[in-house]
């Protein structure tokens, strides 16, 4: 077979998206893992991960009512910091690098449950949040 | 948007605003942990008081939760420290574009008229910024 371009171009895309969708399950799977010790857990649900995403919850910081006061409300688009710099877009789709780095999942999550909610997020609010993502 | 990046080129191509050599001090690291939101300051920036101020107080970045894990904090605070800019009286953690030492910095568009027409405001670095970094 003749290698096109194309061809050569995606044997090296291919790889590198299935490296990170291992990645970004075995986050999810840790997260389940832990989601299993807190009462009442089922399984993940993207429905819930949306509601987590766009809810005003108004109970962290004055400028972060809730997720999308930064990052938009249509997870396929990018967001803004209030110091005026892009977000890549949070959907898997279009960013296929999120939620593949367990050390930068850990840290924004802290953060940022901390700016919005006031409280660390639970684990089965970070496994939903990644799933609704990974729909998107 | 067109307009303010056009001004913001015309000055950097009639003075030395926008194109400033990058620190040799702002390391890859402090690049990402304090480049996520806005754009990394080179530790010259500000004194050493006003770096342990910022590091001491990250659990309330002006309004956000911007701890970084320990290992980290000392890593990048001993950079920003030990490289840090002459103390010139700056408050300790009211904003960059409060002190003296961004004045300075920037005299070519503080009140110019061309500048305030486009309504950028001196906290947005990277509406000249982002053309060619710090």
């Amino acid at each position: 077979m003749k290698l096109t371009p194309f061809v050569v171009i995606g044997l090296f895309i291919l790889p590198a998206v299935a490296v990170a969708d291992d990645a970004r399950q075995a986050i999810l799977d840790g997260l389940a893992v832990q989601a299993r010790a807190e009462p009442g857990f089922t399984g993940f649900s993207a429905d819930r991960g949306r509601s987590l995403f766009v809810t005003e919850f108004k109970s962290g910081k004055v400028d972060t009512p809730s997720c999308t006061s930064c990052h938009g409300t249509n997870p396929a688009l990018g967001g803004r910091t209030r110091a005026g710099k892009d977000i890549d877009p949070m959907a898997v789709s279009k960013t296929p690098q999120r939620y593949t780095d367990p050390e930068k999942v850990g840290k924004w999550f802290e953060r940022n449950c901390d700016n919005v909610l006031a409280r660390p997020c639970t684990a089965k609010e970070k496994g939903d949040f990644i799933t609704f993502m990974m729909g998107q | 948007m067109r307009f303010f990046v056009l001004v913001c080129l015309l000055m950097a191509a009639t003075s030395s605003v926008a194109d400033v050599a990058p620190s040799p001090f702002l390391t890859p690291e402090i690049r990402k942990e304090c480049g996520s939101c806005h754009p990394a300051f080179p530790p010259e920036a500000m004194s050493k008081r006003q770096w342990i101020a910022v590091l001491n107080g990250l659990k309330d970045h002006f309004g956000e939760d911007a701890t970084v894990p320990r290992a980290v904090l000392l890593r990048i605070g001993e950079t920003l420290v030990n490289h840090a800019g002459p103390d010139v009286g700056d408050p300790a953690h009211a904003g960059m574009s409060k002190g003296e030492w961004w004045r300075s910095r920037h005299k070519s568009v503080i009140g110019n008229t061309l500048y305030v027409r486009t309504g950028i405001s001196m906290d947005n670095c990277i509406a000249c910024h982002t053309l060619t970094g710090f």
